[in-house]
């Protein structure tokens, strides 16, 4: 198993430091083809909810049904310009990275963790004043359901982050060697992405 | 002054602030090469749709919908 891990560049440290350019570029690109692969199996995830989501609208006589609200579309859009927010500092700190300004990667992902946080506060106090709930309908299921797995995503997202800040500050990635961060800034974008349709669908449309 | 009406203002001054950047990044991306630049473009640009469904219902053209009583 030890023989194992150091092939596959682990047995030192964080492994990347011993790898040449060339390795590191073949690792990093089989890395990404599979971040890439979790991505779409996520965004099947989603997209087989969403649908089931339209499905129960169009069978549905009235949307949302007789005696149920919407959630409030006014604090939903600063909800959601909060976490469109955060995907651009997100972006932001990798670029800071990128560019070897390492005190300004960690404010911005700093900025990034503390929108992800108000983002999932706003969406609790969402939670406590809808007039909806999980079993009463079949907005309130949908509502909870595909909001509440977002909201998993958000949370893990802002682990994500957290970690990455803390293997950062430990040195793990250099301007040129920073895949960890890449993915975790393309998850976060797909977190925003994916607000962006509920959004829509729960709120506008 | 009442909250929906401050929410409102929130919601289209910061969907115009945050859409700004969003397009500035893209614009600056999209002469780049790179499988994680394009995924990253398609996020941007789907982040600056966000944008504009944040402003429309900031400036209550879309979503002001009430509860359903019929």
């Amino acid at each position: 198993m030890a023989v194992q891990t150091e092939a596959l560049g682990h047995g030192h440290g964080y492994g990347h430091e011993a790898m040449t350019q060339e390795e590191y570029v073949e690792q990093r690109d089989l890395r990404f083809l599979g971040f890439l692969l979790f991505l779409f199996t996520d965004s099947i995830f989603f997209t087989a909810y969403i649908f089931a989501a339209l499905y129960l609208r169009s069978a549905a006589p009235v949307w949302p049904p007789v005696g149920v609200e919407r959630p409030d579309v006014n604090l939903g859009a600063v909800n959601a310009i909060i976490l469109f927010g955060s995907g651009i500092t997100a972006h932001y700190a990798m670029h800071r990275l990128k560019e070897s300004r390492f005190i300004g990667y960690v404010w911005f992902t700093i900025v990034t963790i503390i929108l992800g946080s108000l983002f999932l506060g706003g969406q609790a106090y969402e939670y406590a004043h809808i007039h909806a709930t999980w079993s009463g309908s079949t907005f309130g299921a949908a509502f909870f359901t595909l909001t509440g797995l977002h909201g998993f995503h958000v949370l893990v997202g802002v682990v994500y982050l957290i970690v990455t800040l803390l293997q950062s500050v430990a040195g793990k990635y250099t301007p040129e060697r920073h895949f960890g961060l890449t993915a975790a800034t393309l998850y976060w974008h797909f977190v925003d992405v994916i607000w962006v349709v509920l959004f829509f669908l729960f709120y506008i449309y | 002054m009442d909250t929906a009406y401050i929410a409102d203002t929130i919601g289209a001054i910061g969907a115009i602030v945050v859409g700004f950047f969003a397009i500035r990044f893209l614009r600056k991306e999209w002469k780049l090469k790179g499988a994680d630049i394009g995924v990253t473009k398609v996020m941007l640009t789907l982040l600056v749709i966000g944008c504009v469904e944040a402003l429309l219902v900031g400036l209550r053209i879309v979503g002001q919908t009430p509860l359903s009583t019929h």
